[in-house]
């Protein structure tokens, strides 16, 4: 029996500046040399307050933490604690604290008093470890989003921990950069260091060895993956959702009720439906019939009518003619028509943010012509401000642009700007709270800093919606929102959407893109590589691959079901589709 | 929103807090945002209200670090890239760099003595005492150095000094009030 | 064409560093920070055309070892000889010379322009030019970064004495670090303004209030989300062991040479003999030499 690395005993912990409620209640973890743990709940939960009582950035007031035999409440033993439990924050620009490279690597070890002639060694090492060697001297804010947690990682590292804490890490990066992650995590983990990673993403909590769940300040479940995400009424109850494979099984447990539902391997998936379908009829020999599209949102019917958007050539170049130019778009062609929904999607940096500037007119092609509405933005007379009225942009993480100091105050903003009265601005205001659920008379009056992260960003496309545009244009809606944040949003979309209207978005996540998409749009260095209906765009595995992207994990399980001679449609969208479609294929069987 | 873990002033909170708000002062001069146009080709500024918030948040020696930053940026600025026949008085830095350490711990002193009546007030004041500070010892500074005879002092004092203690204790209030989330006793939108 | 109307702050960087590989920028940047605060000072002190003339000399000789093209240095004093020169007249309006001893050059009205008149300008527009020259050159040949750890390395033996080196250094690295964050962060609040109908090209001139209303919704956010930055970035050098400058080693270190040194008393040197020519009568006889020129 080893000793714990960490033992966490009975804690509870209120902040001191909020509002009375603990945020910790009775906790108690231990966790072992060697152990990969995923610390899981919805946001507020409690877990990366947690996470801070792991190497006392926070001291608990009731109960006991003790690392490697210290207790963190020992201010004698602080830096030998802080250097045996590395921390990773979540926002890759926070937790820099030098503008070169080597320097931010160098920063803990300079704080430990490390001999001068081993910090080159030990920078050097570290920066190796997470495959950033030979970067040293690069500024640090030159980096990608990805590469900066690393750096983070590496900054770690460079303290030689005995364990890795990150909290929620991978939020912010994209499909790539999360499995660049993954991979070291993966990798520092075979090599003996602890793993505890705090997450609202559970196929990364799938990666774990085990599960812990909090959920209001408490532990509700800890076991291993399989045993957490086989209890789908917990999870749900949290505020969470199990990973796409156990959810697929759950949804088939429904049709077979002995299906086994603590599955959480795609093939160990496959190898149970297999026998299922096996079990009852003979194989099929004709292959499965596409799903179409007779049930989505009605886009043919409008087809003819002159696009709402047109790109046509488009090129962008920042700081043109410095030696910082960075040509972000490069020759982009594009249409949007009434009712459509379109999805843009790609790498970091390939260009998407750029490209959805361009339908409001907050940047003009260089060259190549934008057409919104009937406004041609390549001519200098164009009415931007007018044409802003009718095009909707929500930002990225658009909570953060929130300025006035009541919630109702905020969504007004907009329609005032544009010349409303009070009286009518007031009607916008309630229409457009009222629609993104925050009730008016409940929440106008609230104060916008103490409204929780996914209502403060609700608030904020409630700012927009309050202009009633013809055309939304959202980058990232759902990136770092918990899965309850991201379902309410997307539901919220989809009500908004109408014949007359139309939404554009970025996302990150394919799973936002099949649930909500018409047709996508994937952008790699400022050109668009491929496009197409959504369906057509995710039956072709490789546009994604070259990319970094991956597919909606519906998708993916239907391609890994029809790799093992599963004749499901490989095109389905949701989970939901692709258990009917299985379903489906077992009832045919059982008539033949 | 400020929900800070790490409660106590420590280190690395003084030195981040004075980094940050000495980032911001220079940005502002940098980007000429901190400037407002006003009457007759002057400008009224806000390039040191971070001071001012540095010091209400996390003391004088803090104040006063944002207020060597801001100093040494304008003696910079006013050195390599000048704008206005002003910039020449402001390479020296008995002008541009000492008056401006004064700010914070006048700020300071300011809300420290009125925070316990009531903390907006506090803040206001310290807004106006921090802007009077910079005006009154940079205007004495150049009167000092002659650049400008003592009696044209007191009535720039007077069109650029008070409408800028206007504005930084608006400024002041408005970010300090929703970052410690301080009540205000109307709680009411204009909806 | 407007296309880079919120654009403008992705171009803040601060310093000016060129690479020109020069012995100048392979010196030891605690000694060229230590020069450049010795011009500065030195610089401030003097009231002599000579001394003055003398100083950019040598900031001269140091453009043309660090091989920086005068092009380069040029153009930063450029934008400023309209205002020198408005400067001259005011000082001729402003503070009338009731000398006897002067040589009147041109009178007007109320307005006299006398030599003592234009000594001033002349030492003004010299002193502004060797500040201007001396700091761009330091700015030319060494990094933000080589700058921080400089003055940190630079002041650390006053530590002892209690001057927060370490401490102010690092603030400085901070402050730098945050500077373009603030710039990407403004454009974003910008264009997300833009978007809900804020218009920030229109109603510049007279109306401040406008002005101001619209800086409070930009200015508020901005710091809010500065501060909510700090506060992990606070946590984050908590959580990597920070409790202060004392203990703490160093990866970088800097080595003066023998060259760096002598680079160093050669402009102590030169500035001393500068500052020497101030108290000779070299500058009466120069202004003499004028003045009986204009006769």
């Amino acid at each position: 029996m080893t000793e714990p690395l960490i033992r966490v005993q009975n804690i509870s912990y209120t902040y001191p500046a909020g509002t009375g409620k603990p945020a910790l209640r009775d906790v108690s973890l231990t966790v072992n040399p060697g152990d990969y743990i995923a610390i899981v709940g919805a946001n507020g939960s409690g877990k990366s307050t947690l996470a801070r009582h792991l190497n006392a950035l926070l001291v608990p007031n009731e109960g006991e933490v003790w690392v490697n035999g210290w207790n963190t409440r020992d201010r004698a033993h602080i830096r030998d604690i802080r250097r045996t439990v590395g921390m990773v924050f979540q926002v890759p620009d926070n937790q820099i604290v030098a503008t070169i490279v080597e320097d931010d690597v160098a920063f803990g070890p300079e704080n430990l008093g490390v001999p001068d002639e081993e910090l080159p060694t030990r920078v050097a090492e570290a920066l190796a470890a997470v495959g950033l060697e030979g970067q040293g001297q690069r500024a640090s804010h030159l980096l990608s989003a990805g590469q900066k947690q690393r750096l983070a990682i590496a900054a770690a590292l460079a303290m030689k921990p005995l364990c890795l804490v990150l909290d929620e890490a991978t939020a912010m990066l994209d499909p790539a950069g999360k499995a660049a992650l993954l991979d070291i995590l993966r990798r520092l983990h075979d090599a003996g260091t602890t793993i505890i990673a705090v997450t609202h993403s559970m196929s990364e909590a799938a990666e774990a060895d085990r599960i812990v769940v909090l959920s209001d300040g408490q532990i509700v479940a800890e076991g291993s993956p399989a045993r957490v995400f086989g209890d789908a009424a917990l999870l749900e109850q949290c505020g969470l959702e199990a990973p796409p494979v156990a959810r697929l099984a759950h949804l088939l447990a429904h049709h077979w009720p002995d299906f086994p539902t603590d599955i959480l391997d795609p093939e160990a998936l496959a190898d149970a439906v297999c026998r299922f379908l096996a079990a009852p009829g003979a194989v099929p020999t004709t292959p499965a019939d596409d799903v179409s599209d007779g049930a989505g949102w009605p886009s043919s019917g409008i087809a003819a009518q002159d696009p709402w958007v047109a790109l046509d050539n488009v090129h962008y170049t920042y700081l043109q003619g410095t030696p910082l130019e960075n040509r972000a778009l490069r020759g982009v062609h594009m249409e949007v028509r009434a009712g459509e929904t379109v999805a843009i999607i790609g790498p970091t940096g390939s260009g998407k943010s750029t490209l959805l500037q361009h339908l409001n007119g907050l940047l003009r092609p260089h060259s190549g012509r934008v057409r919104v509405l009937g406004y041609d933005l390549a001519d200098p007379r164009c009415d931007v401000r007018a044409l802003r009225k009718r095009v909707g942009l929500v930002f990225q993480q658009p909570e953060a642009q929130l300025f006035e100091r009541y919630a109702g105050d905020d969504v007004a903003f907009g329609p005032l700007m544009f010349g409303a009265s009070i009286d009518e601005a007031r009607e916008r205001v309630r229409a457009a709270m009222n629609s993104v659920g925050l009730p008016f008379e409940a929440y106008k009056d609230r104060l916008t800093l103490a409204l929780s992260g996914g209502e403060r960003r609700r608030l904020a496309l409630a700012g927009v919606l309050a202009l009633d545009p013809q055309i939304l244009a959202l980058d990232e809606p759902t990136a770092g929102l918990d899965p309850k944040g991201r379902d309410d949003l997307i539901a919220l979309l989809r009500q908004w959407r109408r014949a007359d209207r139309a939404i554009v978005f970025s996302s990150h996540n394919m799973d936002d893109v099949a649930l909500l998409a018409d047709r996508v749009y994937i952008v790699a260095d400022g050109q668009i590589a491929h496009s197409g209906p959504t369906r057509q765009v995710f039956a072709n595995p490789g546009w994604l691959a070259e990319f970094g992207l991956g597919l909606p994990p519906a998708t993916a399980l239907a391609h890994t079901l029809a790799l093992r001679g599963c004749p499901v449609p490989t095109n389905v969208l949701s989970l939901e589709e692709l258990a009917q479609a299985i379903v489906r294929l077992a009832d045919e069987r059982i008539r033949v | 929103m400020s929900t800070e873990a790490v409660a106590k002033s420590t280190p690395a909170r003084k030195i981040v807090i004075a980094g940050v708000m000495g980032a911001l002062a220079v940005f502002l001069g940098w980007t000429h945002l901190g400037f407002i146009p006003w009457v007759a080709g002057a400008a009224l500024t806000i390039m040191h209200v971070p001071v001012i918030i540095g010091a209400v948040l996390e003391g004088p020696v803090v104040g006063t670090a944002i207020g060597l930053i801001f100093g040494l940026f304008s003696l910079l600025q006013a050195a390599l890239a000048p704008t206005g026949p002003v910039d020449v008085w402001f390479q020296n830095p008995v002008i541009s760099v000492l008056p401006r350490l004064f700010i914070g711990v006048v700020a300071w002193l300011g809300y420290k003595a009125l925070k316990k009546v009531n903390e907006p007030l506090a803040l206001a004041v310290a807004g106006i005492l921090g802007t009077l500070t910079n005006t009154v010892l940079v205007l004495g500074a150049i009167g000092l150095f002659k650049h400008l005879p003592w009696s044209a002092l007191p009535p720039i004092a007077i069109a650029n000094g008070l409408p800028e203690a206007v504005l930084a204790a608006i400024l002041t209030v408005a970010v300090v009030v929703a970052w410690k989330q301080i009540e205000t006793g109307a709680r009411k939108s204009r909806m | 064409m407007s296309a880079s109307e919120f654009e403008l702050l992705r171009t803040v960087t601060l310093g000016q560093y060129l690479p020109t590989g020069s012995a100048i920028h392979r010196a030891d940047p605690r000694i060229k920070l230590l020069a450049g605060l010795l011009l500065v000072v030195a610089v401030t002190a003097m009231s002599s055309i000579a001394g003055l003339c003398l100083s950019f000399a040598l900031v001269l000789v140091g453009f043309l070892a660090a091989r920086i093209p005068l092009g380069y240095a040029l153009s930063g004093v450029k934008p400023m000889l309209p205002f020198l020169a408005l400067l001259g007249i005011l000082q001729a309006i402003a503070i009338p010379q009731n000398d006897a001893n002067t040589t009147v050059f041109w009178r007007w009205a109320f307005i006299t322009l006398t030599a003592r008149d234009a000594v001033a300008v002349a030492l003004l527009f010299l002193k502004f030019s060797v500040l201007v020259w001396g700091l761009s050159l330091l700015s030319f040949t060494t990094t933000t970064t080589e700058l921080t750890h400089g003055t940190e390395h630079l002041l650390r033996p006053l530590q002892r004495v209690g001057l927060p080196a370490h401490e102010f250094a690092l603030t400085l690295n901070v402050a730098l670090r945050f500077v373009p964050l603030l710039a990407q962060e403004t454009e974003r609040l910008m264009k997300a303004q833009a978007s809900r109908g804020a218009d920030f090209g229109a109603g510049r001139g007279w109306n401040f209030v406008r002005r101001f209303r619209r800086l409070i919704p930009l200015l508020v956010p901005l710091i809010l989300s500065t501060l909510q930055r700090a506060e992990d970035l606070i946590l984050a050098m908590e959580a990597r062991c920070y409790t202060g400058g004392k203990g703490r080693t160093y990866l970088v270190h800097f080595r003066a040479r023998a060259s760096d040194y002598a680079m160093l008393a050669l402009v102590v040197v030169v500035l001393a003999a500068a500052l020497a020519a101030s108290a000779t009568p070299a500058d009466a006889l120069a202004w003499r030499a004028i003045s009986t020129l204009w006769r």
